[in-house]
């Protein structure tokens, strides 16, 4: 069984006296360690398509799968469990600091709701810090953070739950492409240590292109790219092979 | 025709057949056609789809103007092997500079969908949904073979090599948005009939 699995979710949004529909019995696996791209246009449907998968929005029919529990049919606290603790993290590139704050204490907040005091979420703080290649900015406060280092705060802000699953939505296109490119290395490292799954949906292609598994979304649907077809034999050869064997 | 025009025309011409001449020209030293394959497809990328087939005929052309010597490769031992090894003449550097100075064309549109599109009928619409699919898959395989190879910046070749790779991203990112356009566009006129025909 596949680690996350969205089965047949369609989700429609009113639009004037009718509906706009955004998603159309649309299904996909992911599996631990799986690295995923999935392109579209904008207002194709991948902020939503994230959002469901991750369990912020219910779909209008369909059904989610997390660890081999239906999340669609989760209560509202449980569902909210699982953003936390070994569950599902959603990074967003529109992440703003809300107090200013050095960045170690953003990325402790999510444990101090879980329970911990400051002093006891410094060091899984710093350990995410690391992990995002971002330690050395732990002290600087957030508004004085560049756009790029900013957004490894919030990913360390999210990996210090250790989710199995990273859902990153359009992660920006950042000034220096240079700093682009390590940011989407990082990101596929992440997965390849740890067997933690990343999905990543973009406008740009910079960001997936060196994605394990690469699909489209357009008209509410998910196209695969390594999904062939069914190959059809030439009938000719295919009874001239029949014919020579015995 | 003075000698300097022949060879602007012969540095004119595919570029492929440039690429060859800089390669034979830059390394100084004769090349087998296979190394200068290997040589030609890591520069250019992956996306160019450069044949060993059309890299021999490349080269036989240029030999027949004049631009590049073949002789059978040499062993230390001054035994001719079978193999043929390629050199840049005395008329390839000036082949080479013309070629870089010439100005550069938009080269005319002739993506095979295009064509099947703008000659289509409305009920070829279902084929050509599938054959959007089918190219859409083909943009998403390039990608993915154009970034295997990655070349660091830092030096003039690696510049080069990653403005080629970024070239082929652009123009891969323009072909999906146009499949997403087609698909939708077809996909909405499709609807529009099939309601007309239900009222």
């Amino acid at each position: 069984m596949s680690l996350l699995s969205l089965e047949h979710l369609t989700k429609r949004f009113p639009e004037g006296r009718g509906h706009t529909t955004v998603l159309e019995d649309l299904s996909l696996q992911v599996d631990a360690g799986d690295f995923v791209g999935i392109w579209g246009m904008r207002r194709s449907g991948k902020t939503t398509l994230l959002r469901v998968a991750a369990g912020r929005e219910l779909p209008d029919q369909g059904s989610v799968w997390f660890d081999g529990h239906e999340m669609t049919s989760m209560s509202p606290d449980r569902r909210a469990a699982l953003q936390r603790r070994n569950g599902i993290g959603l990074l967003s590139s529109d992440w703003r600091p809300e107090r200013n704050n050095p960045a170690v204490e953003h990325v402790a907040l999510p444990l101090l709701s879980d329970g911990m005091s400051l002093h006891e979420a410094r060091h899984p703080a710093w350990k995410a810090l690391e992990r995002v290649g971002a330690a050395q900015w732990a002290h600087v406060p957030a508004a004085r953070l560049s756009q790029s280092e900013r957004i490894r705060v919030a990913l360390a802000q999210i990996l210090v739950h250790e989710p199995r699953v990273l859902l990153v939505d359009e992660p920006a296109v950042l000034p220096r492409p240079s700093d682009g490119a390590e940011l989407f290395d990082l990101l596929r490292s992440l997965g390849g240590s740890s067997g933690l799954a990343v999905v990543i949906a973009s406008e740009d292609i910079a960001p997936i292109r060196k994605a394990r598994r690469l699909m489209s979304l357009g008209s509410g649907k998910l196209r695969p790219s390594d999904e062939r077809g069914t190959l059809v034999p030439f009938p000719e050869r295919t009874a001239a092979r029949k014919r020579s064997q015995p | 025709m003075p000698q300097g025009t022949s060879d602007r025309r012969h540095a004119s011409g595919s570029p492929l057949r440039g690429a060859l001449l800089a390669l034979l020209v830059n390394e100084g030293e004769p090349l087998s056609g296979y190394r200068l394959a290997t040589l030609v497809e890591r520069r250019l990328g992956p996306a160019w789809r450069v044949t060993r087939q059309s890299v021999y005929g490349a080269l036989e052309r240029l030999v027949e103007d004049g631009l590049v010597s073949s002789a059978a490769k040499v062993t230390f031992q001054g035994v001719a092997e079978g193999q043929r090894v390629y050199s840049a003449t005395d008329r390839a550097s000036a082949a080479l500079e013309a070629w870089m100075e010439s100005p550069a064309t938009r080269e005319p549109m002739r993506v095979e969908l295009q064509a099947r599109i703008a000659l289509s009928r409305a009920h070829d619409a279902p084929h050509l949904l599938r054959a959007l699919d089918a190219y859409e898959r083909d943009c998403f395989e390039m990608l993915r073979r154009s970034s295997e190879t990655e070349v660091p910046m830092g030096s003039w070749v690696g510049l080069a090599m990653n403005l080629t790779r970024v070239a082929v991203d652009e123009s891969l990112q323009a072909d999906l948005r146009w499949i997403a356009l087609a698909r939708r566009w077809i996909e909405e006129f499709l609807a529009e009939r099939s309601a007309q025909q239900g009222r």
